[in-house]
């Protein structure tokens, strides 16, 4: 009531003042209304990005201009709005409320709650369109960003500032990759933004409430646009969510971003586009498809200390249809990233989870974040690994082979059942170190491949125990040094007996 | 296809002419129709109209107050916006 008799109060003074401010504003009539687009008459001198407004105080963003019409894409219901009705430009362009209190909630791609919860209340606003920083001011990936997958930590290292593609078909387990990141960041000093695509609301339901458990929540913001919502509103999602991530990065902080999936973000454009009638190109995508998603990810970086520090790291998930990752949206976007995870839907069904194809995935700049614990244990089992392919292969042609080999095949066997998984499971650095020098000290020869679970259960839950002093101190020193070394061999000695 | 070049000619001068007529009238919206005292109020606050032709619409749901289109350009004084603004104002608050 105060803020009205405030108002009142004000709107007195100024009609008592005598002085009306008569401004020109630029005005446009809609012609067409489409799928979540409207075609304006009129706004000669409005510019590109620039928001409208129409009466009902729905607004909508300027994204095409024509000879004598102007396209945009309304924010919100677009069926509220008729042929005939006005919009005037507000010289803005389009921003997004921005602050702290963002942590923990789940927002719509314009920042209005979607939880139930209060509106978020800020003066700070970002654009959701930002050039990303240039060459000058980044610096290059040198600290590694847990997964705490051990396939991933170990062959496909991510550094802070990177970007790393997840690639796979449906149902093999991306999603679950990218929360599994998320849930790991809990004790990694890293605000996480998970950024639904056009996903089932029951999904993104169902991945908060997971979140929520583990208590990742205090340090994640969940940005969706659901499959029902406009298709305007998930074309600007990921920019959006990375509007936001850029505000902790102002501040110096690592921010993880998981948009999920960049597939679908392309087809709500390819829809947008082709509703503006922008002529059609390969898979019927516009030609700035590219740029769609490279503006996007350029904007995942590690600026120097020197002007702020911190960085976005970007975990982009991108489906493809019966592994075909040349189809039009993979290439592009493996093109774009710093590597990719391909998920396999052969592995995936054989068993081997997280399904990572180890031989196809890479990580093009991450090796030089790895921390030295992992190096060295990783650097021995990535030989292994490769070797158990490529000998893998040969061997089913043989029925006789030589000792050597048989030692191989034996290796690799066991070292791929140790880089198998569980859901929601992520290791801490200490203890993949710890399975992973097991392995490639080949502790686990002697065992029989299906007993390598078992013994991994029990080797991690008496590392937890009774190893929690060198746990502890491989976690903070991140190097393992002669003395922890021999401690594992008790500890790996005790638990194969 | 060749198109008579005399065809074009005519063409743009009519697009010249239609624009030129389209920036040169100014309509003036208002709830009641304006007197000439009104009229010239309104030259001597905005001095553009005096080389244009105004045209004077009535329209109630104004309420009150006035709008000046021209062009693709619209000065909106009405009270109709203005309790609009205050809607919204009170809807961003709560």
């Amino acid at each position: 009531m105060q803020l009205l008799d405030q108002y009142i109060k004000e709107i007195e003074k100024e009609l008592t003042s005598g002085r009306i401010k008569a401004k020109a504003e630029e005005i446009g009539t809609v012609s067409q209304v489409k799928d979540g687009v409207v075609v304006l008459k009129g706004l000669d001198n409005a510019a590109f990005g620039e928001i409208l407004e129409f009466e009902s105080g729905v607004r909508a963003l300027v994204i095409d201009m024509l000879e004598d019409s102007v396209g945009a894409i309304v924010l919100g219901d677009y069926l509220k709005i008729g042929a005939g009705d006005t919009a005037k430009a507000t010289g803005v362009t389009l921003s997004v409320p921005v602050s702290d209190d963002i942590i923990g909630r789940v927002v719509n791609p314009l920042v209005d709650p979607i939880d139930g919860g209060e509106r978020i209340k800020t003066e700070k606003r970002n654009p959701i369109e930002k050039v990303a920083p240039g060459v000058i001011y980044r610096k290059s990936v040198s600290e590694p960003l847990q997964t705490g997958i051990k396939a991933i930590d170990a062959l496909i290292p991510i550094g802070r500032g990177q970007r790393e593609l997840i690639i796979g078909d449906r149902g093999t387990g991306k999603t679950t990759i990218g929360i599994d990141v998320i849930l790991n960041q809990k004790t990694e000093n890293v605000i996480c933004i998970y950024c639904a695509i056009a996903q089932k609301n029951s999904k993104v339901a169902a991945t908060v409430e997971l979140l929520r458990s583990h208590g990742a929540m205090d340090y994640t913001i969940v940005v969706s646009a659901s499959a029902s919502d406009p298709v305007t509103l998930q074309y600007l999602a990921p920019y959006s969510a990375t509007a936001i991530a850029e505000h902790f990065m102002e501040q110096g902080k690592d921010v993880l971003i998981v948009y999920d999936d960049l597939s679908k973000h392309a087809w709500a454009y390819r829809q947008i586009s082709l509703i503006l009638r922008r002529p059609a190109g390969r898979e019927a995508y516009p030609g700035d498809v590219f740029y769609l998603h490279s503006r996007l990810l350029e904007r995942a970086s590690r600026i120097d200390p020197k002007y702020g520090g911190g960085s976005i790291t970007a975990l982009p998930i991108i489906e493809t249809l019966e592994g075909d990752n040349s189809a039009y949206i993979p290439t592009n976007v493996i093109s774009i990233t710093d590597g990719q995870i391909f998920l396999d839907a052969d592995l995936f069904n054989s068993g081997m989870r997280p399904a990572v194809n180890v031989g196809a995935s890479v990580s093009r700049v991450g090796s030089s974040a790895q921390t030295k614990a992992i190096k060295q244990v990783a650097g021995k089992m990535k030989l292994d690994l490769a070797q158990y392919r490529e000998m893998a292969a040969f061997s089913q042609f043989e029925s006789d082979l030589d000792e050597e080999t048989k030692k191989f095949l034996n290796r690799g066997a066991r070292v791929s059942q140790i880089l198998k998984q569980g859901k929601n499971d992520p290791y801490s650095l200490a203890l993949q170190v710890s399975i992973m020098w097991a392995a490639s000290n080949g502790y686990l020869d002697s065992l029989d491949v299906s007993q390598v679970e078992h013994f991994e259960k029990r080797f991690i839950e008496d590392l937890k125990t009774r190893g929690k002093d060198l746990v502890g101190r491989i976690n903070k020193n991140k190097i393992l040094n002669k003395e922890d070394e021999e401690e594992l061999k008790k500890i790996v000695q005790d638990n194969l007996e | 296809m060749v198109i008579d070049p005399q065809l074009k000619e005519d063409l743009k001068k009519y697009i010249e002419e239609r624009l030129q007529d389209s920036k040169k009238t100014v309509f003036v919206f208002s709830p009641y129709k304006l007197t000439e005292k009104d009229l010239s109020m309104l030259h001597t606050h905005f001095p553009f109209l005096d080389a244009s032709r105004v045209i004077n619409m009535i329209d109630k749901s104004l309420i009150a107050g006035i709008v000046v289109k021209f062009g693709t350009k619209m000065i909106d004084l009405s009270l109709r916006t203005e309790l609009q603004n205050l809607k919204q104002t009170i809807y961003a608050i709560t």
